[in-house]
């Protein structure tokens, strides 16, 4: 695979060292010495996604908006849940203090501080206002229910850069399921993309930039033949709504990639995200989900030949040893770190090894890196 | 979960502390041999005995002490907060003979723990030292080292008492013993090869078993060493008292 760009992991390291005071229920982790490949592992709630969240406010962390990507509820990123207590359960729940502080170095030696606070106050809205309220944000309730004074809660958020205070945004308790969509899109620091594990069973993907880059096209039906050796184009099926197909060499018509197993759609859309998170960082939760063992060698030594050529510094999180190992092995030691992140008695920890490091301590050590 | 690890020379210590540990110290086997330590190609094997964990691994050598050592202290500076993973008791068992002093091994030990800045006072031989160093993740690693340095003597040596049992034990291999022992003694009259207490001994022991089991020799040895009765050795139960703190 070439696509185009000589290797130079230098430039790929976007951040250095990033500093976590602050976020949920991380406070004082330190991730230093960063790779072009990142992976953070660790038992469940130890933060691993925590820290993928936070990285992806990087973008525009002067956007609440984008603060607000990182609520989830039922395991699941919905943009459609309750705004208020979504950003609320983002600060740490043991502090008095609403506040959210992270700092990272960039490659050049350059360091940055971001903050968010919250104030949150208790006030009484009239009806009228909470309709006006919710109509900004697209919502419209049922206008019978005027004359009415209602208990209710405001959250002053205001973001800060470098100790440089943005403008302050008031979200509300009783404000409505839908947000305006992020309008104007702007990038601070880096561009950012974050995968979900289940980003592949929604179908919902581009693969248009994938489909103008003729080299990465060719690569990745190159690598997809690993899968079905039949594959001999990616194609567009149906415009609207998009929907996207294999051309195979037995067959006359183009199969629905919908059609074709887990693995397959994982590899596609990780190959999207990571041509769109070109000269960015990308954030993949569980790297490893729906890739077969069989397939891990070629997925992953692709993966990190594309990160690498287009200039992407990923992080992953992942709970597979085995993936993990896989991941170590298959010839980009180099450019490869294993953060294992721990709590323990309320403190959170985190353990770096680079990758020859990480290799020594599964062989020798006998270590699981979990 | 306390862990700990008996480092020892070869094949034939390995085997006699597995035997004792469980006979005398009633350790058990396990299955979950998963994430043993082990040294090269030297061998290894798990214990269990309540909620305590025993790794038993051959160095091949006191010349690896060093190294080994240094292993056994990287596993407990890459240790997660819980140090479930971490050996709490470390006990390196070596002879003290011509070719390793008792000065050489402390100072090999030494060399290990200050790599690792562990902090300890006054290491020395047959005693429990305290030590404890700050891992990878800076929590602090409290753990012990034991010296065990059993001073060889041709009449105290494993491979002697083992071959003293067998001769008491059967009237036909006293004969090939006592034979054996003669031509070991006398073959090399320019003492080119069999130059030191500990490498006459060895090949008395390697001689007698080359006839006794000349196919297969380890597996037949392990079944004969099964059979000795160590706990009535007391030379063993001498050296090997401090074990019993694990």
């Amino acid at each position: 695979m070439t696509m185009g760009s000589a290797i130079n992991p230098v430039a790929n390291i976007h951040i250095k060292h990033c500093n976590i005071g602050a976020y949920k229920g991380l406070q004082n982790i330190e991730l230093r010495d960063l790779n072009v490949i990142n992976v953070l592992t660790g038992n469940n709630n130890s933060g691993k996604t925590s820290i993928l969240e936070l990285l992806e406010t990087l973008e525009d962390p002067e956007n609440i908006y984008r603060w607000y990507a990182g609520v989830r509820f039922w395991n699941a990123r919905y943009r459609s849940s309750q705004v208020f207590d979504g950003i609320r359960l983002l600060f740490p729940i043991d502090s008095q203090e609403y506040k959210i502080l992270y700092s990272f170095m960039e490659a050049s030696g350059d360091e940055h501080s971001i903050e968010l606070h919250a104030d949150i106050e208790e006030r009484k809205f009239s009806s009228e206002q909470i309709y006006q309220i919710n109509k900004k944000y697209g919502i419209f309730p049922d206008e019978s229910d005027s004359g009415y004074i209602i208990d209710g809660k405001c959250m002053n958020l205001t973001s800060s850069i470098d100790g440089k205070q943005n403008d302050t945004v008031t979200i509300y308790d009783f404000q409505g399921d839908l947000l305006r969509r992020i309008v104007e899109k702007k990038i601070v620091f880096f561009k950012t993309l974050y995968l979900s594990t289940v980003a592949h069973v929604s179908h919902r993907f581009s693969l248009s930039d994938i489909l103008r880059d003729a080299e990465m096209h060719q690569s990745l039906v190159d690598l997809l033949k690993i899968f079905d050796a039949n594959i001999k184009n990616i194609t567009i099926i149906n415009e609207r709504p998009v929907e996207y197909g294999f051309v195979l060499d037995n067959c006359n018509e183009a199969i629905p990639i919908s059609s074709f197993g887990d693995g397959m759609k994982k590899t596609i859309i990780l190959a999207a995200y990571l041509l769109q998170a070109k000269d960015g960082i990308l954030l993949v939760d569980e790297f490893e989900t729906a890739i077969h063992t069989s397939a891990m060698d070629e997925v992953f030594a692709w993966m990190a030949e594309a990160a690498l050529r287009l200039n992407v510094q990923i992080f992953m999180t992942s709970h597979s040893e085995e993936a993990i190992n896989k991941l170590l092995r298959i010839g980009y030691k180099e450019y490869i770190n294993v953060y294992t992140l721990y709590k323990h008695e309320g403190i959170n920890y985190v353990r770096r090894l680079a990758g020859e490091e990480a290799i020594h301590a599964t062989d020798t050590l006998r270590l699981d890196l979990r | 979960m306390i862990n700990s690890i008996i480092l020892c020379e070869g094949s034939t210590d390995f085997a006699l502390l597995q035997y004792y540990m469980r006979k005398v110290n009633c350790w058990e086997d396990t299955k979950a041999q998963h994430n043993v330590i082990k040294f090269d190609s030297q061998k290894s094997r798990l214990f269990v005995k309540e909620n305590k964990q025993l790794t038993i691994a051959s160095m091949g050598g006191c010349s690896r002490i060093e190294a080994s050592v240094g292993i056994v202290l990287e596993r407990n500076f890459n240790t997660s907060p819980r140090q479930e993973d971490a050996y709490h008791n470390i006990v390196i068992l070596t002879d003290r003979d011509e070719a390793c002093t008792e000065a050489e091994i402390i100072a090999s030990v030494g060399r290990a723990l200050d790599k690792y800045e562990v902090e300890f006072t006054n290491l020395c031989c047959n005693r429990w030292v305290d030590c404890h160093m700050i891992s990878n993740i800076g929590a602090n690693v409290v753990f012990r080292i034991l010296l065990l340095v059993i001073p060889f003597t041709t009449e105290g040596a494993i491979e002697t008492f083992l071959l003293e049992a067998i001769a008491d034990k059967d009237e036909y291999d006293k004969q090939i013993i006592n034979q054996t022992n003669s031509f070991v003694e006398q073959i090399d009259e320019e003492r080119r090869y069999l130059n030191a207490r500990r490498t006459i001994t060895k090949a008395k022991f390697d001689v007698y078993f080359s006839i006794r089991t000349p196919v297969e020799q380890f597996g037949e040895r392990q079944k004969i060493l099964i059979n000795v009765p160590w706990e009535d050795y007391p030379k063993i139960q001498r050296d090997f008292r401090l074990l019993g703190d694990l």
